[in-house]
C-alpha cells in the first residue's frame, strides 16, 4: 500500500515538476521572441536613419530656401536616434520623424526638378521600403508582446513567472498618444 | 541447364539488375538538405510567389494550400478582398474588387484561382466555403493542373527540376520488360499456354514501371535548396509568433503578404483549413441557388430501407421479409423440447457465443471503420444471434429456448421487425403508384454508392430549405452535373428520380473546362 501511495505521489511530482518547467521554457521562448522582434524593428530604424541624411542632401540642392523643413527632419532625425530611449518615448520619436519626412516627400512635389532627381528618387523608394519593414516589424513585435503578456497573466504563467528569470511586462511599440489621447467623435 | 532454364535465370538476374540500377539512381537524384536560414521576416529580393514556395516548404513532394496561399496573395495585392463581418472567421467572404476584373499579366495559377473565385463570387462576393468543388474529381483535376502550373514556374525560376532525366526514364522503362520477354519466350518453349506467357511477359514490367513511377516527380536545383533553406528561415520566423497560427482569412488586411506565405509554409493552419479548393464538406454545401448564399445540410439516406428502390424491387423485398417474419413465427410456434441439440456447455453454446460476439465486433468494426452500419450488417448480424437460442441452458446471454412456450422476446423482435418491413414496402410499393411531384433545383452534389448498379445520391436545393435529403439518382442516368439547374420528376416515397429535365447546364467554375453535353434523361 505505502509503494503505491509513493509511486503515486512521485507521479504528480514529476508531472508538476515537467509542467513548471514547461511553462517557464515558454515564457521564457515569447520573452525571446520579444526581443528578437524588437531587433527586427532596430535593424529597419537603423537602416531609414542611414538614409535620411541623403535624402536632405538631394532635396538641399534643388530646393535650398525650404531650410526649415530640412531643420525640422534633422531635428526629428536626431531625436530618434539620440539616447537610450525607451519603447514607448522611440516610437514617439520615430512618429514624429515620419511625419516631418512626409513633408520632404512633399518637396518632391513642388518642385520638378528634385522629383526627376534620380537619386532623390532612389531614396525615396527606399526610404518608403524600410517604413513598409518597419511597419510590419512593429505588428510582428506588438504580436509577440501580446501574446507573452497573455502568458504571463493567465495561468499557470502567472504563478512560474514569479519564480524568477526577469519576466517582466514589455512596452508595445507605439506612441502614448495614439493610444490615450481620447477618440474625437464629432456628430454632424 | 537447358535453355529454358538459362531464360528464367537470365530474366531474375536483369530483375535485379534493374533494381540495383534503378536504387542508384533513386540515391543519385535524392533530394538534398534544405539548410534553414536564420529566423527573419525579410522576403528577400524578388520573392517567389506564395504558390512556388509552396512547393519547396513541401519538399518538392507537392503543393498543399498553395491555392489558399494564392488567394491570400491575390487578397494582398487588392485584387480580392477577404472580408469577416463577424467573430466566425468560417463566415468570412470573398469579394471581387475592380482590379481584380481587369487583372492581366498573372500567372497561370494565379489566374486559375483567381478564375474560380471570379465564378463564384460574380455577383459581388461569395463565402469563402463556397470556393470549394463540391466534386471529387473536379477538386482533383484543378488542384492537378494547379500543381502542374507551379513546378512549371518553379522550374522556369531554376528552383525544380524533373529528379530523372527523360533519357533515364525511357531506358529504365523500356528495359523494366526485358525480363518480362524472356520469361514469356520460356514459357512458350515450355510448351505453355500464351495466357501465361502473357501474363509472365507483363507482369515484371507492370510491376517495375509501376516502382519507378511512384518515384517520378521534382527535385530541387542548387538554387531551389538555397531559397528553400530562406523560406524556412520565414517560418521559423513566423511560427515563432504564436498567434500567427490561429489568424483568419481577413487578417490579410494588415499583415498582407506575410500571411499567403505563412499559409504557403504551413504556419497559419486556420487560414489554410477555410480557404478550402478541395471538394468540400460533403454534409454541409453552400448554395446561392434563390438569389443569397446558405449553407445547406445534407442528409444521406444510406440506412433508408426502399431508398431508390423500383415498385418490382419493394415488392420482392416486402415478399422476402414477409417470408422471414411467417418463418420465425412458424418455427417458434411448432418448436418442441426434443429439438435441443447440444446440451449444457456443448459446442453449438460455444458457437453461439462466438456468432454473438462476432455480431457486436462487426457492428462496432462498421462503425469505427466505415463511420456508419449498412442494413446488411444489422441484418446479418441480428441473424448471428439467432443460433444462440437453440442451446439448452440459461448461463450468460441465452434461456432454455427449446424448453419455452411460444416465441423467445428476440424472436418476438425479430417477427415485428420483418413483419412491419414487409408492411412498409407494401405501402412504398403502392405510393410508387402515385403520380410523382415536380421539384425544381440546383444540384449540390452527387454521389455514388456502393455498388455498380447502386443508384448515385443527388442533393438538391430547391431554394426553400436549408437541410435537404438526398434523392436516388438511377445509376443508368447521364449527363446531370454538379451546379447544373435541373427539374426532376421524383416518387417521395422512395426518393428515386423519375426523370430529369436539365433547365441550365452547369459550368466548370474556373477550371477553363467547357461544361459537358447534358441530356435530359
Amino acid at each position: 500500500m505505502g509503494v503505491i501511495v509513493g509511486a503515486v505521489v512521485g507521479l504528480l511530482v514529476v508531472v508538476v515538476v515537467w509542467w513548471v518547467v514547461r511553462t517557464y521554457n515558454r515564457l521564457v521562448r515569447l520573452r525571446n521572441q520579444t526581443q528578437a522582434s524588437w531587433a527586427q524593428i532596430d535593424v529597419q530604424l537603423k537602416r531609414r536613419h542611414e538614409l535620411i541624411p541623403n535624402l536632405v542632401e538631394s532635396a538641399r540642392g534643388y530646393a535650398a530656401h525650404e531650410r526649415g523643413t530640412f531643420e525640422a527632419v534633422t531635428a526629428a532625425r536626431g531625436a530618434a536616434v539620440s539616447g537610450e530611449l525607451g519603447v514607448t518615448d522611440r516610437a514617439a520619436a520615430e512618429d514624429a520623424l515620419t511625419a516631418t519626412l512626409g513633408k520632404l516627400f512633399a518637396l518632391g512635389e513642388s518642385y520638378p526638378d528634385l522629383k526627376a532627381d534620380q537619386h532623390f528618387s532612389t531614396v525615396q523608394v527606399e526610404l518608403r521600403s524600410a517604413e513598409d519593414k518597419i511597419a510590419y516589424a512593429r505588428q510582428f513585435y506588438n504580436s509577440a508582446v501580446q501574446s507573452y503578456h497573455t502568458a504571463l497573466e493567465s495561468f499557470p504563467g502567472n504563478v512560474v513567472s514569479g519564480l524568477g528569470g526577469a519576466h517582466g511586462r514589455r512596452e508595445y511599440f507605439e506612441a502614448a498618444g495614439v493610444v490615450q489621447d481620447p477618440v474625437q467623435v464629432r456628430f454632424a | 541447364m537447358t535453355l529454358i532454364e538459362q531464360l528464367y535465370w537470365g530474366g531474375g538476374a536483369l530483375i535485379v539488375l534493374w533494381l540495383v540500377c534503378f536504387g542508384l539512381a533513386l540515391a543519385a537524384t535524392r533530394n538534398g538538405v534544405v539548410t534553414p536560414g536564420p529566423a527573419t521576416q525579410e522576403f528577400g529580393d524578388d520573392p517567389e510567389p506564395p504558390g512556388v514556395v509552396s512547393l519547396l516548404g513541401n519538399h518538392w513532394r507537392g503543393v498543399e494550400h498553395a491555392a489558399a496561399a494564392t488567394l491570400l496573395d491575390l487578397a494582398a495585392r487588392g485584387l480580392v478582398e477577404l472580408r469577416q463581418p463577424g467573430d466566425d472567421p468560417a463566415r468570412s467572404s470573398v469579394h471581387l474588387t475592380e482590379a481584380g476584373r481587369t487583372a492581366s499579366g498573372l500567372m497561370p495559377y494565379e489566374q486559375r484561382v483567381l478564375d474560380r473565385v471570379i465564378a463564384r463570387a460574380a455577383d459581388g462576393g461569395a463565402p469563402i466555403g463556397a470556393i470549394a468543388f463540391r466534386d471529387d474529381e473536379r477538386a482533383a483535376t484543378w488542384n492537378g493542373a494547379l500543381r502542374k502550373e507551379i513546378v512549371a514556374d518553379a522550374r522556369l525560376r531554376g528552383l525544380s527540376r524533373y529528379r530523372f532525366a527523360p533519357l533515364l526514364v525511357s531506358a529504365l522503362m523500356t528495359s523494366s520488360f526485358v525480363p518480362g520477354a524472356l520469361f514469356a519466350v520460356a514459357v512458350v518453349m515450355g510448351g505453355h499456354n500464351l495466357r501465361a506467357a502473357l501474363f509472365l511477359g507483363v507482369a515484371p514490367g507492370g510491376v517495375l514501371t509501376f516502382l519507378l513511377g511512384k518515384t517520378l516527380g521534382e527535385r530541387a536545383t542548387p538554387k531551389g535548396l538555397e531559397r528553400a533553406g530562406h523560406w524556412a528561415g520565414l517560418r521559423a520566423w513566423l511560427t515563432a509568433h504564436e498567434d500567427f497560427a490561429q489568424l483568419p482569412p481577413a487578417a490579410v488586411t494588415v499583415w498582407d503578404r506575410y500571411l499567403a506565405y505563412g499559409t504557403a509554409l504551413g504556419v497559419t493552419t486556420l487560414t489554410g483549413r477555410l480557404l478550402g479548393f478541395d471538394s468540400g464538406d460533403r454534409r454541409r454545401v453552400w448554395s446561392s441557388y434563390g438569389g443569397t448564399w446558405r449553407p445547406v445540410r445534407i442528409r444521406y439516406p444510406r440506412l433508408r430501407p426502399g431508398f431508390g428502390n423500383s415498385t418490382r424491387r419493394l415488392l420482392q423485398l416486402a415478399a422476402a421479409a414477409g417470408i422471414v417474419a411467417a418463418g420465425l413465427c412458424a418455427f417458434a410456434v411448432l418448436r418442441q423440447p426434443d429439438w435441443v441439440v447440444v446440451t449444457d456447455g456443448g459446442s453449438l453454446h460455444r458457437a453461439g457465443l462466438v456468432l454473438s460476439a462476432g455480431w457486436v465486433g462487426s457492428a462496432l468494426l462498421g462503425l469505427v471503420v466505415a463511420g456508419k452500419l449498412s442494413r446488411w450488417t444489422l441484418l446479418v448480424a441480428f441473424l448471428s444471434m439467432m443460433p444462440g437460442n437453440f442451446v439448452s441452458g440459461s448461463d450468460g446471454w441465452f434461456v432454455d429456448a427449446a424448453a419455452q412456450d411460444g416465441p423467445l422476446l428476440v424472436e418476438w423482435v425479430a417477427i415485428v421487425v420483418f413483419g412491419a418491413l414487409a408492411a412498409y414496402f407494401l405501402v412504398l410499393a403502392f405510393l410508387e403508384r402515385r403520380e410523382p411531384d415536380m421539384i425544381t433545383g440546383e444540384v449540390l452534389r452527387m454521389e455514388s454508392r456502393k455498388g455498380k448498379k447502386a443508384a448515385r445520391f443527388l442533393a438538391l436545393d430547391e431554394g426553400n430549405t436549408d437541410l435537404t435529403t438526398a434523392w436516388a439518382l438511377p445509376a443508368a442516368s447521364q449527363g446531370i452535373a454538379t451546379g447544373a439547374h435541373v427539374r426532376l420528376r421524383v416518387s417521395r416515397g422512395t426518393r428515386t428520380i423519375r426523370s430529369a429535365e436539365l433547365v441550365k447546364a452547369a459550368t466548370w467554375e474556373g477550371d477553363r473546362v467547357e461544361a459537358p453535353k447534358q441530356d435530359a434523361s
